[in-house]
């Protein structure tokens, strides 16, 4: 009965798999670890840092010449004046910790173009769509920023002898809608508005392109198969945001993280 | 295997060096660089030095001298409130971050303080209403003797949605009411936007209640353009009965600038104290040394021009009480006064 039990099952999970190289889809969970690092002087002249936990979301489609990539992402944590962490004010009757925190998110779209193939090396060549938020739960609001971005991508893939991947891909924004802190903060109470939140990006939106913002963002990384369906691997992620007028704000992330990846 | 050294090195050199993508910290405890900051940014963003008359520049000239490259931090939280007192402005507020220095706030007179003192709600609660609904934390409304009603609001932080909501509750509950004493002696403000909103929600036609420039450039005199803010009937219905508006020098910020617009409606009486002068929108920013500290970036004048930052808005009837009185005696004047002006 067992012996028959076990061959039932066996020929309800088994179905034949394509090779490796069939497999079109891949999805990956991450787990990560950032540092966020901010200078901007319309907030404060502190810099400010903090060390965020991370989770997201990729997803990415081949084609017989192209990758479509989708990623989503969040992290949170203590963002402080990197100079003065801990910071209290004394109220009188109580101490007031100014503990900061941050939040940042993004979401991706891109589609890149295979433009050269050899025996294991491909290289790609693309553009996407990219939303990015990062918010400071506390004035000062050092690092408060909105980007959508349109960046032009450049990617490198490698596969090892045992179907390991390496790859590097390289992102730099051609232009976008860019939100920050002004210098002049005019629209914290607008008559007739219901929300601070909508009046502040109405009012401190403005389209960036050339040289007013570069953002800059590179990843590279390495996935270790294991069996037909499952990879894991590691990635470094760095992102750098700069934007100069009135005054400088720079934005410096970089962001190790461990992938669990599903093949199909 | 030599790559892969390589790569972690890179990457490991990369996370120690991180600091230096970006332009200098200008982390510094130097007491003239403090100094030095605060002055200038003052200069750039403050939006009340005219309607102050007064020379910022010559501020400089008195107070600079007293610091120098050896000054410490006491010497420095010093000149710094005493600098600051001359703007005499309750949004100027300077956070040390030293538990040597107490946070302090800009004031001409330092007897003259903010008066939390002037009213209890506990004893509205237990000896005048005669029945009393906590709404929300910011909103308690009941009924007081011949057939008034109270409405108590201390802030206004929340969203628009929950003064909507909590608003056509009390207002609801207190229609049938010849009067409505509105208390606002607590109130520390929060957004005029929801201030304009709550005003409309007595208003019967439009009234222009305020007119606000917010500063926008270096020079003092630069400006945004006139912001006109306006008092119109908001909600799904209006309560028009007389109101009763209490006040004290506590009564702060948006609550103020709430005032203003409950002021333009002809069924409001303001009693108690003028409110505390503080109209202004302000915003936070930081010292090399890691003080914090707000200041006003705005100048508000009333539907007739007239500015009241440092005045605050007078009543139509004055009356002090005291803090024997209100917390021993359990007597609160001003509720009685306003009592008899509604009935």
């Amino acid at each position: 009965m067992r012996t028959f039990l076990l061959l039932l099952l066996c020929l309800v999970l088994w179905k034949p798999l394509p090779a490796q190289s069939e497999f079109k889809n891949q999805v990956s969970l991450y787990l990560g670890l950032q540092q966020h690092l901010v200078a901007d002087r319309q907030a404060s002249p502190l810099h400010y840092q903090g060390i965020l936990p991370a989770i997201g979301l990729d997803f990415s489609h081949k084609q017989k010449r192209g990758l479509f990539q989708i990623e989503a992402t969040v992290a949170g944590g203590a963002f402080d004046a990197s100079a003065y962490s801990g910071r209290t004010v004394d109220y009188g009757e109580v101490e007031v910790h100014l503990e900061g925190k941050i939040l940042r998110g993004g979401i991706a779209f891109r589609y890149l173009r295979r433009v050269q193939k050899s025996h294991s090396l491909r290289t790609y060549l693309g553009l996407g769509l990219q939303q990015r938020i990062d918010y400071p739960g506390a004035e000062p609001y050092v690092g408060l920023i909105a980007l959508s971005s349109i960046p032009l991508v450049a990617r490198i893939e490698k596969n090892g002898p045992r179907n390991q991947l390496l790859y590097a891909q390289l992102g730099y924004a051609l232009g976008g809608v860019f939100t920050r802190l002004p210098w002049w903060h005019t629209s914290i109470a607008l008559p007739g508005e219901s929300s601070q939140f909508n009046a502040f990006y109405r009012n401190n939106t403005q389209w960036v392109w050339g040289t007013q913002l570069a953002a800059l963002d590179f990843r590279m990384g390495y996935q270790h198969q294991l069996g037909l369906r499952w990879r894991v691997g590691a990635q470094y992620d760095m992102s750098f945001l700069q934007h100069s007028k009135p005054q400088q704000l720079q934005i410096f992330n970089q962001h190790l993280k461990l992938q669990f990846t599903r093949l199909f | 295997m030599k790559q892969y050294f390589l790569l972690s090195f890179l990457l490991g050199a990369l996370f120690f060096q991180s600091c230096s993508f970006l332009a200098e910290d200008q982390a510094n405890a130097n007491a003239i660089a403090n100094f030095d900051a605060l002055w200038k940014d003052f200069d750039q963003h403050y939006g009340t030095f005219q309607v102050r008359n007064l020379n910022w520049d010559s501020v400089y000239q008195v107070y600079r001298p007293k610091l120098s490259t050896v000054s410490g931090d006491p010497e420095l939280y010093a000149v710094l409130c005493q600098m600051l007192n001359t703007l005499d402005d309750n949004h100027v507020v300077l956070e040390p971050t030293d538990h040597r220095f107490a946070r302090h706030t800009s004031e001409a007179d330092p007897i003259r303080s903010l008066s939390q003192d002037q009213m209890s709600l506990a004893v509205i609660r237990d000896k005048y209403l005669l029945d009393y609904t906590d709404a929300a934390p910011e909103i308690k409304f009941g009924r007081l003797p011949h057939q008034l009603g109270y409405l108590y609001i201390d802030g206004f932080n929340a969203s628009l949605a929950h003064y909507t909501f909590e608003l056509d509750r009390a207002l609801k509950a207190l229609a049938d009411t010849k009067g409505l004493v509105l208390d606002i002696r607590n109130h520390s403000g929060g957004w005029d936007n929801i201030g304009q909103y709550v005003a409309g929600r007595f208003a019967q036609k439009p009234a222009l209640y305020m007119v606000v420039k917010k500063r926008n450039g270096p020079r003092h005199d630069q400006f945004t353009a006139p912001q006109e803010w306006w008092v119109q009937p908001t909600g799904n219905f209006q309560y028009t009965q007389p109101i009763a508006l209490l006040t004290t020098d506590f009564t702060f910020s948006a609550a103020e600038t709430f005032t203003m617009a409950m002021k333009r409606l002809p069924q409001v009486t303001q009693i108690g104290l003028p409110t505390s002068g503080s109209f202004s929108d302000r915003i936070v920013r930081e010292l090399p040394n890691g003080w914090r500290y707000s200041l006003s970036i705005g100048d508000y004048r009333d539907h007739t021009g007239k500015n009241w930052e440092s005045k605050g808005l007078p009543p139509d009837i004055h009356l002090l009480t005291t803090r024997k009185k209100v917390f021993e005696e359990k007597v609160d004047v001003v509720l009685e006064k306003a009592m008899e002006v509604l009935q």
